[in-house]
């Protein structure tokens, strides 16, 4: 047996006895948040590690629901999911990526889409990736208008951003307010899909605020 | 491994260098001596380092965490990895291959890839360890925390207060 090994382990809990820094490594590598729960259910030491995975990932996804009613408490759910990892994280530093994927055919995203892109521009992710599809419906355009005009857009951590909205709205801080978008360290910005709205809206403003690498 | 002290000598010592094919020996913690390419160790960010920072590469490097099943293991993984090229279409599907067929054979006995996975640790050996870890995050995947601790042998240890906050995350999840 191997002595890097922590020794006293009990049993076959063979896992257990692997360090710290491996456990977190390994929950890091688990697809979604939702197994990084489930994991960190199983143990008092596993508990303790889930506050350290530096990767947030989400995904939702209405498939194998039918009713509508059912859809919609489902989604309110996963957002309530996403908001209490986030809280729970908000203290502690290390968070490496907000990776959120949301497949919907109902109204009611772009709100809590928001509050999440608010908290990485609050807690200093370094990567930030969004996947909306939200509902083709033009009755849906206000629900599916992520307002950001009141915020101010400054990461002096942020180094890679990657939007893919599809029928989603994005507004932006107004023109007279337009040094509030500053990344200082986003080296890669992609975005797909999107549609900028308001007076003087257009992706030039977003790309010169930013020092890309080409 | 030679040190002339001649120009065309150190020329020599230099080219080795470049190329690669410099000697370099790994003992284990029992003591057993294991003689790889430099290419080969060079997958290990802590050997690299040493190499670079002039270190004694002519004494070895004793491994005192690593024992001598581990570590040729672990060197089985450099060798395909450093010795061979990963440029062409062919030579990336061989060693995605080869990725596969020994992650295999290491889940089929689990303390062998806890002790692979931790030595991977140890030598910052990345792909290994991501290798490895994705490997053991694969069977934890989709599973209850039930199913989990069953598949691991994990000792339920939760209290009460526990319980309590696990039963409210999961009204959220």
């Amino acid at each position: 047996m191997g002595k890097l090994r922590r020794v006293g382990g009990e049993g076959n809990d063979l896992i257990s006895e692997l360090n710290d820094d491996v456990l977190v490594r390994v929950l890091d590598s688990l697809p979604t948040m939702a197994d990084v729960a489930r994991a960190c259910a199983a143990s008092r030491r596993w508990r303790h590690l889930s506050t350290r995975v530096p990767s947030l990932r989400f995904g939702f996804t209405e498939d194998g629901v039918d009713a509508k009613p059912k859809r919609r408490e489902k989604f309110y759910r996963f957002v309530a999911f996403v908001n209490h990892v986030l809280d729970a994280r908000a203290a502690s530093a290390g968070i490496e990526q907000l990776a959120i994927s949301i497949e919907l055919y109902d109204r009611g995203a772009a709100h809590a889409v928001a509050a999440w892109i608010r908290y990485v521009m609050r807690h200093a992710a370094k990567s930030l990736a969004l996947d909306l599809h939200l509902p083709e419906d033009p009755s849906f355009a206000d629900f599916n208008t992520i307002d950001l005009d009141d915020l101010s857009m400054v990461s002096r951590r942020l180094e890679t951003m990657t939007l893919s909205l599809a029928y989603v709205r994005l507004r932006l801080p107004a023109a007279a307010t337009a040094t509030a978008v500053v990344f200082d360290s986003l080296v890669d910005l992609s975005f797909k899909g999107i549609r900028l709205v308001g007076a003087g809206a257009d992706s030039s403003r977003l790309c010169a605020a930013t020092p890309l690498e080409h | 491994m030679a040190t002339g002290s001649g120009a065309a000598a150190a020329a020599a010592d230099a080219e080795e260098k470049e190329s690669g094919s410099r000697m370099i020996t790994l003992t284990s913690n029992e003591g057993k001596a294991f003689v790889v390419t430099e290419a080969s160790a060079r997958q290990s960010a802590t050997i690299r380092s040493m190499v670079d920072d002039g270190g004694c590469v002519d004494k070895g490097f004793p491994l005192p965490n690593v024992d001598s099943k581990t570590l040729a293991r672990v060197i089985q993984y450099c060798d395909e990895h450093g010795n061979k090229e990963a440029h062409t279409v062919d030579e990336r599907a061989a060693l995605a291959k080869f990725d596969k067929d020994f992650i295999a054979e290491l889940d089929a006995d689990k303390a062998f890839l806890y002790d692979v996975t931790m030595a991977a640790n140890y030598l910052h050996i990345q792909g290994l360890f991501a290798l490895t870890t994705q490997c053991i995050a694969d069977t934890i995947k989709g599973k209850t925390p039930e199913e989990i601790r069953t598949a691991f042998g994990i000792e339920y240890d939760l209290t009460a207060q526990d319980e309590e906050e696990i039963k409210e995350e999961d009204t959220h999840a």
